[in-house]
C-alpha cells in the first residue's frame, strides 16, 4: 500500500488534458458550491416553510408555488428540509476534512523532517490505520459510543489522517532533498523558520488538493452513516437521513424527498471532484 | 550522488542480472512479514475497542441492560473477563482464526453459525461488481483511451458524474428506476439457487460497482493516452508495426499498471461497501447483519464482522501490491 502511489503518480498530464480543455463543468462546479455555501451559512434563516411543520393534509403533494419540490410522507416542505439539513451535512465533513488535514500535515512534514526511527515508527502507525476502510471504522465507531454525529466523524478523521500524512511526507521528503534547503540551513536559518516559510508554502498545494479529495471521501461516508441510520436521526434532515426516510415512499410511486436530496449530495461531491481534479490534475489521488 | 553512480557503473550489469532473480520473492517475503504484522496491529485495536468504550465490558456485552449478579458472572465467566488483558486477547485472536469468534450476545448461537449462512450473499455480491468494475471499467476506459474525441470526452463526463455517486445514492436510483418503476427486477432479497440470485443481485452489484466503474474507467482512460503518446509508441509507428500490435505490445502493457492498481484498490473497498448496499436492498450478507448487529449491540459478532473485513481489505491489498511488482519490472525489490 505504501507505495502504491507509485506507478499511477507520474501519469498527471493526462488528467489534466482530460478535464482541463473543458471549462464548463469548473464553472458549474463553481456555482454549485457557492450555493451550497450559502445554504450551509444561512440555511435556517431564508427557509420558505418551517421544515419540520407537519400537516397531514397535505402528504406527497406535487411541486407547487408554495412548496417548490412538494412536501414528503408527514408534508413537511422538501424544499426547507433541504435548505436546513446542508448545515450538518457539508459542515461534519469539513471539519473532518481540516482536522486529518492539519494533522496530518504536520505529522507528515514531521516525519520527513526527522527521519529516522520516529519516521520508521510513525510509517507503521499509519500502515495499521490504513488497514480499517473508513467506512468501517465509522461502524465500529458507533458501536462502541452509540450513534449521532461526533462518534462516526472523530473515526473518520483519524482514518483520513494517514491519506494525507503519506502525501504530505512523501512531497516534504522530495522538497527536503533540494539544494535550497540545504542552502537555507548552511545560511543557519532554523528548522522551524525553514519548515513555516520555505518548505510549507512549496507543499501546500498537494495538501490542498488531498484535502479536497478527504472532504467528498468524509462526505460520502457520513451520508452513508446517516442513511444507514447509525448517524443524525429523523427528524433531523441531513442528507443522507433524507435518501433514507424517503426510501419507503418509493416503493408508493413518491420518489421526491430521497431523490431531490440524493441529487444535493451527488452534485456537491461531483464539483468537488471536479475542482480538487483542476488543483491536483490527478483523479487517481483519489483512489491512492 | 553522482560520483557513486559513475563508480558503481562497471559491475552493475552483473550484480543486476544475478540480483534479478531473488528480488522479487524477497520483496514479496518482507511484504508479507508486513502484512502479518498489520493484521496483528488491526486485530489487537479491533479487539481492545471493546475496553476503550465507556463503561465497562459486561455492560456493552449485556447491551446496557442492568444484569442480575448470577448473569453477570457467567458472561464474566464465558468471555473470560477475570483473565489479564492480554491472555484474553490471545486466547480471542487464536479462535478466531480457527473460525470461533465466541457466541452472540443476543442470538445465544454461535457466532460462526451465524456469518456462515450470510458470507455466501456478500462474497456473491462483491466478485459479482469486482467482474463489472473489470469488465466496464477497463472497457471503458479503453473507449476512452482509444476512441473518438468526442467519444473520449463523453466517457469523461460520465465517469465524473460516476465518481460522485455514493453506493447508497445508487441503490436508490436502481431501485426507483427498475424496480419500481420499470418492474424489471425484485426491489429487495437475495434469491436462492444461482440463476434466481444473479436476478435478485444484479441491481445490488450494478450500485456496488459504480463508483469503481467510473474510477478504473478514468484512470485507464487517461494511463492508456499517456502512454499513447510516449516516444517508444511514435518509434514503432514509424517503423511501420501494425497498430493492432502496438496498442496490445506497447501502449496497453504499459497502461496496465495503474489499470490494476485501482482496480484492486477499488475491489478492496467494495468488502466494506456492501454493507450500505446490503442495508439498501435488505438483503442477507454480512454488511447489513454488522448494521444489524451494532443496532442490536452485540458486541462479539460486530468484533468478528470487523475482523473479517479488515482482514480481506489487507490481502487484497497487499496482493494488488505484489501484483503490480510483478507486472513492473522496475519496482521489484524495491
Amino acid at each position: 500500500m505504501e507505495s502504491a502511489s507509485i506507478p499511477v503518480s507520474s501519469r498527471t498530464a493526462g488528467a489534466r488534458q482530460s478535464l482541463g480543455n473543458l471549462r464548463w463543468p469548473v464553472r458549474v462546479a463553481l456555482v454549485v458550491l457557492a450555493l451550497a455555501a450559502i445554504a450551509t451559512a444561512f440555511g435556517p434563516l431564508p427557509v420558505p416553510q418551517d421544515p419540520n411543520h407537519v400537516s397531514l393534509s397535505g402528504v406527497f403533494e406535487s411541486p407547487s408555488g408554495s412548496h417548490l419540490l412538494g412536501t414528503d410522507a408527514s408534508g413537511r416542505d422538501i424544499f426547507s428540509r433541504l435548505l436546513v439539513g446542508a448545515r450538518s451535512t457539508l459542515l461534519a465533513p469539513l471539519a473532518i476534512c481540516l482536522v486529518a488535514t492539519v494533522f496530518g500535515g504536520l505529522i507528515g512534514i514531521s516525519m520527513a523532517w526527522r527521519g529516522g526511527i520516529a519516521d520508521t515508527a510513525a510509517s507503521a502507525g499509519l500502515d495499521v490505520v490504513f488497514a480499517f476502510p473508513g467506512l468501517l471504522a465509522a461502524i465500529l465507531a458507533v458501536a462502541l459510543f452509540g450513534k449521532g454525529l461526533v462518534a462516526p466523524s472523530v473515526a473518520l478523521a483519524i482514518v483520513y489522517l494517514p491519506y494525507i500524512g503519506r502525501v504530505v511526507r512523501a512531497a516534504a521528503l522530495r522538497e527536503r532533498n533540494l539544494p535550497y534547503i540545504a542552502a537555507l540551513t548552511v545560511q543557519g536559518f532554523s528548522g522551524r523558520r525553514i519548515l513555516s516559510r520555505h518548505l510549507g508554502p512549496n507543499i501546500a498545494p498537494v495538501l490542498i488538493a488531498q484535502a479536497v479529495i478527504t472532504f467528498s471521501y468524509a462526505m460520502v461516508d457520513l451520508a452513508a452513516i446517516n442513511f444507514l441510520g447509525l448517524g443524525l436521526q429523523p427528524p433531523s434532515s441531513d442528507w443522507g437521513v433524507m435518501v433514507a426516510s424517503g426510501q419507503s415512499a418509493i416503493l408508493g410511486g413518491h420518489s421526491m424527498e430521497s431523490l431531490s436530496a440524493a441529487f444535493c449530495i451527488v452534485a456537491v461531491i461531483v464539483s468537488v471532484n471536479v475542482l480538487g481534479e483542476q488543483f491536483s490534475g490527478r483523479p487517481e489521488a483519489r483512489a491512492a | 550522488m553522482a560520483l557513486e553512480a559513475s563508480a558503481g557503473k562497471l559491475p552493475a550489469p552483473r550484480r543486476a542480472l544475478r540480483g534479478r532473480v531473488p528480488a522479487l520473492p524477497l520483496a514479496i517475503g518482507r511484504r508479507l512479514a508486513a502484512v502479518l504484522a498489520t493484521l496483528l496491529a488491526s486485530s489487537f485495536i479491533v479487539y481492545s475497542s471493546l475496553y476503550l468504550a465507556p463503561g465497562n465490558p459486561i455492560k456493552l456485552l449485556s447491551g446496557g441492560r442492568p444484569l442480575p449478579p448470577v448473569a453477570e458472572a457467567r458472561l464474566t465467566a464465558e468471555y473470560h473477563l477475570d483473565q489479564p488483558f492480554m491472555t484474553r486477547y490471545w486466547d480471542w485472536l487464536k479462535d478466531a482464526v480457527l473460525g470461533d469468534f465466541g457466541r452472540s450476545t443476543v442470538f445465544h448461537q454461535e457466532v460462526s453459525s451465524l456469518l456462515s449462512p450470510r458470507v455466501g450473499t456478500t462474497l456473491f455480491l462483491v466478485v459479482f461488481a469486482s467482474l463489472l468494475i473489470i469488465l466496464f471499467g477497463v472497457g471503458l476506459g479503453l473507449l476512452s483511451g482509444l476512441g473518438r474525441r468526442s467519444t473520449r470526452t463523453t466517457v469523461t463526463i460520465g465517469t465524473a458524474v460516476g465518481m460522485g455517486i455514493p453506493s447508497f445514492i445508487a441503490s436508490i436510483l436502481l431501485i426507483a428506476l427498475y424496480s419500481v418503476q420499470l418492474g424489471w427486477f425484485p426491489v429487495t432479497g437475495s434469491g436462492s439457487g444461482f440463476g434466481d440470485r444473479l436476478w435478485h443481485l444484479t441491481l445490488p452489484a450494478i450500485a456496488l460497482a459504480l463508483l469503481g466503474v467510473a474510477y478504473v474507467a478514468r484512470i485507464a482512460g487517461v494511463a492508456i493516452i499517456e502512454e499513447a503518446s510516449q516516444d517508444h509508441v511514435t518509434t514503432a509507428s514509424a517503423r511501420g508495426m501494425p497498430r493492432r500490435t502496438i496498442i496490445r505490445r506497447h501502449i496497453l502493457r504499459n497502461a496496465l499498471i495503474p489499470i490494476v492498481t485501482v482496480s484492486g484498490l477499488m475491489i478492496a473497498s467494495l468488502i466494506a461497501g456492501s454493507a450500505v448496499v446490503e442495508q439498501a436492498f435488505e438483503l442477507d450478507g454480512i454488511g447489513s447483519f454488522l448494521i444489524s448487529s451494532v443496532n442490536a449491540r452485540d458486541f462479539p459478532v460486530v468484533q468478528a464482522i470487523c475482523l473479517i473485513i479488515v482482514v480481506v481489505f489487507v490481502v487484497v491489498n497487499a496482493v494488488v501490491d505484489v501484483l503490480y511488482r510483478v507486472l513492473d519490472p522496475r519496482l521489484r525489490g524495491s
